[in-house]
């Protein structure tokens, strides 16, 4: 079974003011859960002041504990420079500042998704967020070995959190996957009775060896069809999910990587974004 | 020869399904014997089935005992491929002689190379005999190997049962066979599994544990050999496997390997299909072949073959019409005494039968949909869908078309071998009791036709529909059929035909009605278009096409919902075209191109039976393209590695069904009592190929290129053969050949 190793740094970007401050609750408890030491990262375009914990948008009770980073110059590059240089990190950060784009996300949200190395959580800032728990992961699986591969992280926060994993597979017309290991909806269901349960139990079987999912660890599956994107966010709000899980190639240009924009612009809850390591 | 190179742990269930030793008393996964991960070990004993026994349960197939395990352990460290380097790992299935090899070299934390190879194999020879050996080699070391070959109970797994261990007995000695008591826990099946083992370079230090030093360069071997019995054929099945083991089996393994492989040489003579120019086909069909034969048992007529055989435990080893109309074809020409024993198998599910036309309101003889052990119906009532839909299955109530195929098939095999003594003692009371129950079922309209009403035919995404045009071509069959039965028996073997009339209430009477019933049974047939209408009303559903909503790796009633398809014209799985091809000297040429032009783009293949079929029917027409292209659809739907479609077992109606492709479609076989019948449509890709029919007791050798077509008798008797409708009659050892200038042209014979 892969193992399943969370990141042991989090890294929190934040710009003074109330929408990016508003994920850093998000930030505290996946840093708590498990127990890794929280970053709070102030970019400034020129010389910033030597202390900067009070240009954070946070209160003072909020900063106590972290660990206060500064950097200087484009503020996605200074994100991505400080994530470098503490390795084995996850990037909490708010999709958009003050305005939200139509895209969902801000130019310096899609710099930083569209080239880090390391899982990137991000969330549509608001007071909603104050209150957040993490007691609901939604893992859309695909069926390819590569994209559940790396879904190991969110497993052990899971683990960790002590919190429940809703698993959903979506299926649409598309061209059979070529990779060896694929496992999509059955081709051929020659009687229902059978091949569905069956066809369940080996994609479970496949998605907790791939994903580093223990066999106590129970999981709840379910089977949309139609638009991807639209299928999970659908069911996300269903399950109330609190977090959704969401692997990608690093391919993000124009007409590619459609369905994790459409994930991310409408995501009811925070969306950690995994990279595909080929 | 079927070879897996390396790991790919995520493909384990299929490659263990794909790699499965079977003999049709016992099949053995292919899963690695130290067990990984994804590991799903099970070995599969015909007819032993269990029940949960819980309201709307159903009984399956039981999986018993893991005697492949084995361990490893080199100076106290152990040897697993899940901990340390696999420089090289192979599992190679060796078709022609039924043996998994499988070839390991490792090297551990420590830098040591260990290689092992392991041999196994489900004996042919004698059925209840398995047998593994391993061989462990240091390639670059000295030190203390330790092995543990152990007999256990399967592992439990949430979506299968498993036969329990009952209760510990006291451990043999060391010197004695091993022993494993199994049982079913709500089902009156006991197992016994009893192991003997012979090692060389080490010594066995506890019932199921060897030890010893072995050096760089030298070797260590353990032979294993297996003998499982069952309360099914002994009412004491301990006693039985410690007698088989000890009396039956030779100690020396190399002999057990040996008189194996004679079994499969044997089996091979008689069914092979060699294909020249094209290897991948080549392999497709001996995979096929290989499998059809290791599923089934032809000296135990009290079992059959599920839809994954003894590979796999989904579809709970429940026995479908694919039996009967996919596998049984294979064997009703290479060998037939395998479809006898399938056939009276069915024969031996006539009380149940009985039994469910009783309860349906009928008379007669409905065979189960889904049969397990005793012929009662084991089809689950419902069905969760994995978008949460409860999905009523209603296929064991209204797929009542397996009575008439049971009923073909035995009128086949009758045809194909000539057994009157099974037709007599067994087919013909098959023949009889499916008549009368299309006799009750059919009901005689206002029209003065004969109408079956709220039925389901081979396409189940239309449910209750009336006159189906397969249920009903194959009742009418079926009824005429029926008919002549009665008149042979009355002719040739009264004595039969009185006890069977008197006990099934048959009089000249109930004959008239028979044939009065498929003379007026509707038929869905429009002779302006030439066209058999699928059901009532089924042009007049929203037309589909099926191609605009291509690619994709679901079936159309998934993507689209079944509500949706049912308004459609959407088809499941051949079901006109399923008609036409085992009827098909009943419809003219011009009938079947028109339904084949107008069925085919309307088909949806949801099931794994419609490719072949599609295959077979092409290449009969002579599109040959289109038949290729299905050709090569079937053939990897379990060996294809992107879609897990084998990973509880292979789909043994598409592979008997890829077997007729290949015989009844490109070569153009068919077959009657009167003669043997050939119509070769050769593909592209291949420039000959070369198979074995046995028809009637005669053995012939067929061998097909694009320009010449060439029969060889190998017996006494002479044999009626047609080529292109022309009748020619092969004599005693003659071997007669046809040519033509090109693949267009008309065959001729060639003269001396």
């Amino acid at each position: 079974m892969n193992e399943a190793k969370w990141p042991s740094h989090v890294l929190v970007p934040l710009d003074g003011t109330a929408p990016s401050a508003s994920v850093f609750p998000v930030a505290e408890q996946l840093a708590r859960i498990s127990r890794a030491p929280l970053h709070v990262l102030r970019v400034f375009t020129r010389h910033g002041p030597p202390d900067v914990s009070d240009q954070l948008g946070l209160t003072p009770e909020q900063v106590q504990g972290t660990i206060v980073e500064k950097a200087e110059g484009d503020a996605a590059d200074g994100i991505l420079a400080v994530a470098a240089g503490l390795k084995d990190v996850l990037i909490v950060m708010a999709m958009h500042g003050a305005v939200r784009p139509a895209g969902g996300m801000g130019s310096v949200a899609v710099k930083v998704v569209r080239s880090a190395a390391c899982p990137v959580l991000i969330a549509h800032p608001g007071p909603h967020l104050w209150h957040w728990q993490f007691r609901r992961l939604l893992l859309p699986l695909n069926g390819s070995p590569d994209s559940a591969s790396c879904i190991c992280p969110a497993i052990r926060l899971m683990q960790l959190a002590g919190a429940s994993a809703s698993i959903v597979h979506v299926s649409a017309a598309a061209r059979p996957a070529k990779a060896p290991g694929t496992l999509t909806t059955p081709r051929y269901v020659d009687q229902p009775q059978h091949e569905w349960p069956n066809w369940i139990s080996e994609f479970l079987d496949r998605a907790r060896y791939l994903c580093g999912i223990p066999k106590h660890v129970k999981l709840k599956f379910r089977m949309a069809k139609g638009d991807p994107a639209a299928e999970i966010l659908r069911v996300a709000r269903e399950e109330q999910s609190d977090l959704l899980v969401t692997s990608w190639k690093k391919v993000f240009e124009l007409g590619r990587a459609a369905t994790l924009k459409s994930i991310i612009r409408d995501a009811p809850c925070p969306v950690l974004i995994l990279p595909i390591v080929s | 020869m079927l070879v897996e190179e390396g790991f790919d742990v995520v493909r384990e269930h299929e490659i263990e399904s794909i790699f499965t030793v079977s003999n049709g008393y016992v099949g053995t996964r292919g899963s690695l014997a130290e067990g990984i991960s994804l590991s799903n070990p099970a070995t599969l004993i015909s007819g032993v089935f269990d029940d949960v026994a819980v309201p709307g349960s159903v009984p399956e197939l039981a999986s018993g005992p893991d005697w492949t395990h084995t361990s490893f352990e080199v100076d106290g460290r152990s040897i697993h491929p899940e901990h340390g380097d696999n420089l090289e790992h192979r599992r190679i299935l060796d078709l022609r002689s039924g043996l998994l090899w499988r070839c390991w070299r490792f090297r551990d934390a420590q830098g040591r190379v260990s290689r092992i190879r392991f041999l196994r194999l489900a004996s042919l020879a004698d059925r209840r005999v398995l047998f593994h050996s391993v061989v462990f080699s240091p390639e670059n070391y000295s030190g203390g190997l330790k092995v543990r070959m152990a007999l256990v109970p399967a592992p439990d797994r949430p979506d299968r049962l498993e036969l329990v261990a009952e209760p510990a007995e006291p451990l043999p000695e060391a010197s004695r066979p091993l022993l494993l008591r199994l049982s079913a826990l709500n089902e009156p099946v006991r197992v016994a599994v009893t192991a003997r083992t012979q090692s060389e370079g080490l010594e066995q230090t506890a019932p199921e544990e060897w030890k010893g030093r072995i050096d760089r360069g030298q070797s260590a071997r353990l032979d294993r050999v297996v003998v499982v019995a069952t309360s099914r054929e002994s009412p004491d099945p301990v006693q039985a496997a410690v007698d088989h083991l000890q009396r039956a089996v030779p100690d020396d393994g190399d002999e057990i390997v040996s008189a194996h492989r004679q079994a499969w040489d044997r089996r091979w003579l008689e069914s092979d299909v060699e294909i020249d120019g094209n290897d991948d086909s080549q392999r497709a069909l001996r995979f096929a072949i290989y499998h059809l034969i290791g599923a089934t048992h032809p000296e135990d007529e009290h079992v059959s073959v599920g839809a994954r055989a003894l590979t796999g435990t989904h579809y709970k080893g429940h026995v479908f019409w694919d039996t009967e109309m996919f596998v049984l074809p294979f064997f009703c020409l290479t060998h037939p005494p395998t479809a006898r024993s399938l056939l009276m198998y069915r024969y031996h599910t006539l009380p149940a039968a009985r039994a469910k036309a009783r309860q349906s309101g009928f008379d007669g003889a409905l065979f189960a949909w889904e049969s397990a052990t005793n012929g009662e119906d084991a089809t689950p009532p419902l069905a969760l869908s994995p978008d949460g839909q409860i999905i009523r299955i209603v296929s064991g109530e209204q797929e009542h078309h397996i009575s008439a195929d049971v009923a073909y098939a035995a009128w086949q095999y009758w045809e194909a071998s000539g057994d009157d003594e099974f037709f007599a003692s067994a087919g013909a009371e098959i023949l009889l009791e499916t008549a009368a129950f299309w006799k009750s079922r059919s009901e005689r309209g206002d029209d003065g036709r004969y109408h079956i009403r709220r039925i389901m035919g081979p396409d189940e995404y239309h449910e209750g529909v009336d006159d189906n045009a397969y249920t009903n071509g194959m009742a009418r069959w079926n009824l005429q059929r029926g008919v002549d039965a009665a008149e042979w028996l009355r002719e040739r073997h009264r004595d039969r035909w009185d006890e069977l009339a008197r006990r099934l209430g048959l009089t000249d009477e109930t004959l008239r009605e028979w044939q009065t019933i498929s003379n007026a049974l509707a038929t869905g047939f429009d002779p302006s278009t030439k066209l058999l209408e699928q059901f009532r009303g089924f042009f007049k559903l929203e037309e589909v096409s099926v191609r605009d909503y291509e690619p994709r790796t679901l079936p159309l009633d998934s993507l689209l919902g079944r509500e949706r398809v049912l308004r459609t014209q959407i088809v499941k799985q051949a079901d006109v075209l399923m008609l036409i091809y085992l009827l098909w000297d009943d419809y003219p040429p011009p009938v079947r191109e028109a339904n084949f032009r107008t069925y085919e783009p309307r088909t949806d293949h949801g099931s794994s039976l419609s490719p072949p079929i599609h295959a077979a029917y092409a290449a009969r027409l002579g599109d040959v393209a289109t038949a290729w292209r299905y050709f090569q659809q079937t053939a990897g739907i379990d060996l294809s590695n992107n879609m897990g479609n084998a990973a509880g077992g292979v789909h043994i109606g598409a592979l008997g069904g890829l077997w007729q492709a290949a015989v009844f479609g490109f070569a153009g076989v068919q077959f009657s009592s009167e003669s043997i019948d050939l119509e070769p449509h050769l593909p592209p890709a291949w420039s000959s190929m070369r198979f074995p029919l046995l028809w009637r007791g005669r053995r012939l050798v067929v061998r097909i290129e694009p320009t010449l077509a060439q029969v060889k008798s190998e017996s006494e008797a002479t044999v009626p053969i047609r080529l292109g409708g022309k009748p020619v009659t092969l004599g005693s050892g003659q071997t007669v050949r046809w040519i033509r200038a090109d693949a267009d042209a008309a065959w001729e014979k060639e003269t001396p």
